[in-house]
């Protein structure tokens, strides 16, 4: 992405020219030309079916510190293809606000893909929010798969369940190849359908017709050592009941080197 | 216990892993924002996701498999025509395919020498515009 530099009295200037050039004009395009020109490129990529798979992914990330770049991902096969996606600036960029670009990322898609285009939808903590869930699962038809912030009502209630023994515990063990190197890794998984404790996602869901919706959650424990075993446990919540919590669980980060 | 096939959180991470990081450690959008207006950032953004995607569909097998056949397919039908390294002009919503020669000329600049192995006509008359 660099620049070609310019050779003046012999010596290699270090001035970008085409960057700065370049740079000019794109700020002359607005941005709806520039929404445009993504709608057209995935409209392609759909059109020549190279955007497989209903499994998507959102989230955000920051571009140095005033800008945040959110985009909606087709995770289903090994290369993903980014779907849809929107720069935000100012305090709109602020970490905890890009969630609230999520409708009209899914809005884009469908319009171009199909309604039926999305049916699981994962994300990060951020976008664990009720009526967002609540959206997506009975005005949409798409499933979510969120992670649960600790100091939701609902992950006390898994937790409450796991420890008062109201809910079964299942032990796995299965090997992980980090690095070319294979490591042993233990969870203790919990988990919880029915679940009914999240205001805002059931009266969303009532606003909706729906008025006896629930939720599935569930808590990963990692117990591969005794250091890894104290810390507090990840939780993942989903509109759909999954089989056990361990067929929802996520890739757990690396154990650490001893 | 037996472990289940679907581990449907999983995939999660290719959208931190293999996109994210990819857009910045290899397409460099982090570092350089092509300047500090946000139209020159969401432009910068729109072509590098754009490209980033095109790179992927051509990673994938079927993109491979047209990138090959396609190739092949075009020099075979335009090669007499446009040459090796034809020009593609966009303007007001349209484009045309030229070949360099033909470019020069309607720039008031002909080539002195053509490299085309037969020029009748050079723009292709079924080119798309």
């Amino acid at each position: 992405m660099d620049g070609i530099a310019t050779l003046t009295d012999g010596k290699r200037s270090r001035c970008r020219v085409i960057l700065i050039r370049c740079a000019m004009r794109l700020s002359r395009v607005g941005e709806s030309a520039w929404l445009k020109a993504q709608q057209a490129g995935v409209q392609s990529l759909y059109q020549r079916q190279f955007v497989r798979g209903k499994v998507y992914a959102v989230d955000g990330s920051g571009l140095g510190d005033e800008l945040r770049l959110v985009a909606l991902v087709c995770v289903s096969a090994t290369r993903p293809i980014i779907v849809a996606w929107r720069v935000l600036s100012g305090a709109a960029s602020e970490k905890g606000k890009e969630a609230e670009v999520t409708h009209a990322l899914i809005e884009r898609v469908l319009e171009v893909a199909g309604p039926k285009a999305i049916s699981l939808l994962l994300a990060d903590a951020l976008y664990a929010d009720g009526p967002r869930l609540s959206w997506l699962k009975y005005r949409k038809g798409i499933e979510a798969l969120v992670r649960l912030p600790e100091d939701r009502l609902l992950y006390q209630d898994v937790q409450g369940l796991a420890e008062a023994h109201l809910i079964a515990c299942t032990h796995h063990r299965y090997v992980r190849t980090v690095q070319g190197h294979k490591h042993i890794r233990e969870v203790e998984v919990t988990a919880a359908g029915d679940l009914s404790s999240w205001d805002g996602k059931t009266l969303a869901a009532a606003s909706a017709g729906v008025p006896d919706a629930t939720l599935w959650a569930c808590l990963i424990r990692d117990v591969t050592t005794p250091e890894a075993a104290q810390e507090a446990p990840m939780a993942l919540v989903s509109t759909r009941r999954w089989q056990h919590g361990f067929a929802a669980r996520p890739r757990l980060p690396p154990p650490l080197a001893h | 216990m037996a472990l289940p096939r679907g581990l449907a959180y999983r995939p999660r991470w290719h959208i931190e892993d293999d996109t994210y990081r990819e857009l910045k450690e290899g397409w460099g959008l982090e570092k350089q924002h092509w300047g500090r207006d946000l139209a020159a950032a969401i432009g910068r953004v729109t072509l590098t996701c754009l490209a980033f995607n095109t790179a992927q569909v051509y990673r994938l097998q079927a993109g491979q498999q047209l990138a090959a056949v396609a190739i092949r397919r075009l020099r075979r039908l335009r090669h007499r025509e446009l040459g090796n390294a034809p020009a593609v002009i966009y303007l007001a919503g349209c484009y045309g395919v030229f070949a360099l020669e033909e470019l020069l000329s309607l720039l008031g600049s002909p080539a002195r020498e053509s490299l085309l192995p037969a020029v009748k006509k050079t723009s292709a008359p079924d080119a798309p515009t």
